[in-house]
């Protein structure tokens, strides 16, 4: 893949070793700088959790589901209509926020799971700014979705996070 | 309102490895855990975060591990309540019993 470098703009090519957690680590190969920065997430990646989400959405234990970036904000949206942008804006805030302070103490964790009420939300990192969340009225999750889940998660990340 | 002598018989439930209680100032009331600091910031944290969005509607947090250590995170009126769950104890059944528990409490 291609990569620019943030110091002087040269051009560089980088092995899929140099991609690590949604972020591009190399040394420039013309000036030497180091850079390190979140490359966005490709399209083919992209469809990838938009089947996922519209595979889930079919199961009746499933409310809805969405993607949410730490830059950007929700990427995107499979929930019920009745909530805002901005309320899945502030509820993906919360859970990546949670997320990421579990992970600096346990950085074993692989998933997280926030019950209000009668809604399960099961919070899976892709990288360290994506955060895909699905609602469901039921914990755990049924394995067949699981199953999907992990192979997906392991997909875009090439290990389990 | 129970006092904390009968608090502490959490640590005899099924399923709970450690526990760790943190007020509303992040200061730890009671613990039987060897590093309590590190467990104590997550737990005052996303206890605040999930009770910012979830009010008296949040039940409980928690961060599955791959080791099966998992946290559990319980709103305890004005405290949080960190448990650490024993491996090959299933995540509904320990917060079951935690729950249960906390109501026998009030």
């Amino acid at each position: 893949m291609i990569f620019f470098c943030e110091d002087c703009g040269e051009k560089n090519i980088l092995a899929q070793t140099q991609l690590k957690n949604g972020k591009a680590v190399f040394r420039c190969t013309a000036c030497h700088y180091m850079n390190s920065y979140a490359y966005p997430i490709s399209k083919k990646n992209l469809k990838k959790i938009d089947q996922f989400f519209k595979d889930i959405q079919v199961s009746p234990e499933i409310i809805g589901s969405f993607l949410f970036h730490g830059k950007t904000g929700v990427l995107k949206n499979n929930m019920p209509d009745m909530l805002k942008e901005s309320d899945l804006k502030v509820l993906g805030k919360t859970i990546t926020n949670n997320y990421l302070i579990g992970c600096s103490q346990y950085p074993d964790i692989n998933e997280m799971t926030l019950v209000i009420a009668n809604k399960n939300m099961i919070a899976k990192m892709i990288d360290s700014n994506l955060t895909l969340i699905i609602v469901s009225k039921i914990f755990p999750l049924s394995k067949n979705i699981l199953d999907k889940l992990e192979h997906l998660v392991s997909d875009n990340t090439g290990q389990n996070r | 309102m129970a006092t904390l002598k009968e608090f502490l018989r959490i640590s005899k439930l099924t399923g709970v490895d450690q526990y760790l209680i943190v007020d509303h100032t992040a200061k730890v009331v009671a613990h039987d855990i060897k590093d309590p600091q590190k467990l104590a910031k997550i737990i005052f944290s996303c206890g605040q975060n999930c009770f910012a969005i979830g009010k008296t509607q949040f039940k409980y947090l928690i961060f599955s591990r791959k080791n099966q250590k998992n946290i559990f995170i319980f709103p305890v009126g004005n405290y949080y309540l960190g448990v650490v769950k024993s491996k090959n104890v299933d995540n509904f059944i320990l917060a079951d019993n935690i729950i249960n528990f906390l109501k026998g409490l009030v």
